[in-house]
């Protein structure tokens, strides 16, 4: 039976998670994996929106996050990818979808790596297999700004970073709000510990051939925190990846787009659980624009045209596919 | 355990109750005063970073003592009174099974100032109209940023005892004082909760 507010508490390795699973039983399965200073409620318009769409959706606080416990001292990257497989594991599903965002995503390509045999296909969204130099100083600089401002000064780097004007606009007035809400449910040991995980990080890239299942990419166009490169290294990387390119998004969009990525998600599960995945040309290194409307699919990016550029570059004609 | 919004209602004058302001001011000035005093020792013999680390220890516990001193609106509390005794035995130093003395004291102190921070985080408790302006509510500010301060340099010293000498060592010396600092904090909550 479900504890406070629906949630359940699952013992994994002597730790607490708390997690919870709605949709109907023996519905297709997909469990969301947060970002560094996110916890479970954050996929709440997801999770509503996905059932109603006929799936079963599993959200949950990693360690160190929200009302699971948080290791004082130690925390390994790998302790979150055995969290994920016993969430994996207690969902009863043969096989799942898991959809992971940033640091979420990172631990999601680790599960799916190591326990790839539990998964129907996989949804990485704001990710990255590896820290190019960019990536690996702005971790440094949020890191000590964490360390030395707290994490209401962590905050307040990441909103402007990972948030569009269009999002931000509107609710300048209410952003005490925001921040409180992410101040109450995140302690900074715990963060530090998150964080300070990727101290001796080592790339993953050359073991993301090892990923079989369909793989949907999701880059925010103007994301600078984990930039287009890294998500096409995905995409390159993975045999039946399929890059995806969210409009007007930066690193958060997940937040500013709720029914967009629940539309993006439902669409790729139905396209992977009906076989139409392949019968549409998608995966296998496509690269798409996803719609406006959420009920839409993503169009094949425009042909002849440089992807990973800003401006309209023509991809020189030796290259072209 | 995530708490929120444990003080309050404030009062007519916006402020945190007193009685709310001197029991939870109490607990601080005994948890980081023992801190301070801990931390201060143990730099007197030890050497290197983890004197470096102890003396910032006690200087921001210092620090924080005062500004709760300042900060809060001091009132009579029997509560505070009658737990005093169990309260300031179970600040007093440790020794850690397995190094010699004084690597034992040091990693106690260090053990106790990561308990403290990682357990004992009043700024949540605020009710979200109290003013920042108000010197209760600016010492808490002040307790959750340079509490935070100590946080790096105390985990990785910890960390790299651990690398030192057996782990499990390290690691037993932060949970007792993790059990036992979170056990002083379930009170002093509990009873924040409850009426005057």
């Amino acid at each position: 039976m479900a504890g406070p507010g629906g949630y359940d508490v699952l013992e994994v390795n002597g730790r607490r998670l708390r997690w919870r699973i709605d949709g109907a039983a023996g519905a297709p399965v997909l469990v969301f994996v947060n970002g560094l200073t996110q916890y479970a409620e954050l996929w709440t318009v997801h999770r509503d929106a996905l059932v109603a769409h006929g799936f079963r959706v599993v959200t949950f606080d990693m360690f160190g996050q929200g009302e699971s416990d948080k290791p004082a001292l130690f925390i390994e990257q790998e302790d979150q990818v055995a969290a994920l497989q016993a969430i994996v594991v207690a969902t009863g599903a043969e096989r799942v979808f898991v959809a992971g965002i940033s640091f979420g995503g990172l631990i999601a390509l680790r599960h799916a790596i190591k326990h790839g045999d539990r998964l129907a296909g996989l949804a990485l969204l704001s990710s990255f297999a590896s820290l190019s130099p960019q990536l690996r100083l702005l971790g440094g600089t949020l890191l000590q700004g964490l360390a030395l401002g707290g994490i209401a000064y962590l905050q307040d780097m990441l909103l402007p970073m990972n948030l569009s004007d269009a999002w931000l606009g509107p609710r300048l007035d209410q952003l005490g709000e925001v921040k409180r809400a992410g101040f109450v449910a995140n302690d900074l040991f715990a963060l530090q510990n998150l964080m300070e995980s990727f101290l001796h990080f080592r790339p993953l890239t050359p073991e993301l051939p090892r990923i079989a299942c369909p793989t949907l990419v999701l880059n925010g166009e103007f994301d600078f925190l984990t930039p287009r490169s890294l998500h096409d290294e995905l995409r390159r990387g993975i045999p039946d990846a399929e890059l995806v390119i969210v409009p007007h998004a930066y690193h958060a969009f997940t937040l500013e787009q709720p029914a967009l990525v629940a539309g993006l998600l439902a669409g790729f599960m139905r396209d992977v659980l009906s076989g139409a995945w392949r019968g549409k040309g998608r995966g296998e290194g496509r690269v798409a624009v996803a719609p406006d409307a959420p009920s839409q699919d993503p169009e094949p990016f425009p042909r002849g045209f440089d992807h990973m550029r800003a401006i309209p570059v023509r991809v020189p004609r030796a290259k072209r596919p | 355990m995530m708490v929120q919004s444990v003080l309050g209602p404030l009062d007519p004058a916006g402020r945190v109750p007193p009685w709310q302001q001197t029991r939870l001011g109490a607990f601080l000035v005994a948890g980081y005063g023992a801190l301070a005093s801990s931390a201060s020792a143990q730099s007197l013999w030890t050497h290197g970073p983890v004197a470096i680390a102890l003396q910032q220890q006690a200087a921001v516990a210092s620090g924080i003592v005062g500004a709760i001193m300042r900060g809060v609106a001091w009132q009579w509390d029997p509560w505070w009174m009658a737990r005093a005794s169990v309260s300031q035995a179970a600040w007093l130093p440790r020794l850690a099974h397995g190094p010699d003395v004084m690597r034992g004291l040091a990693l106690d102190s260090l053990a106790l100032g990561l308990a403290i921070v990682t357990v004992v985080r009043p700024a949540p408790l605020l009710p979200p109209d109290a003013s920042p302006d108000d010197p209760f509510v600016a010492a808490l500010g002040l307790v959750e940023l340079e509490s935070g301060r100590l946080l790096q340099p105390n985990l990785r010293l910890l960390r790299q005892m651990a690398e030192e000498m057996p782990r499990s060592v390290v690691e037993e010396a932060v949970e007792a004082r993790l059990a036992s600092v979170q056990r002083l904090w379930n009170a002093v909550l509990a009873s924040l909760a409850s009426s005057a």
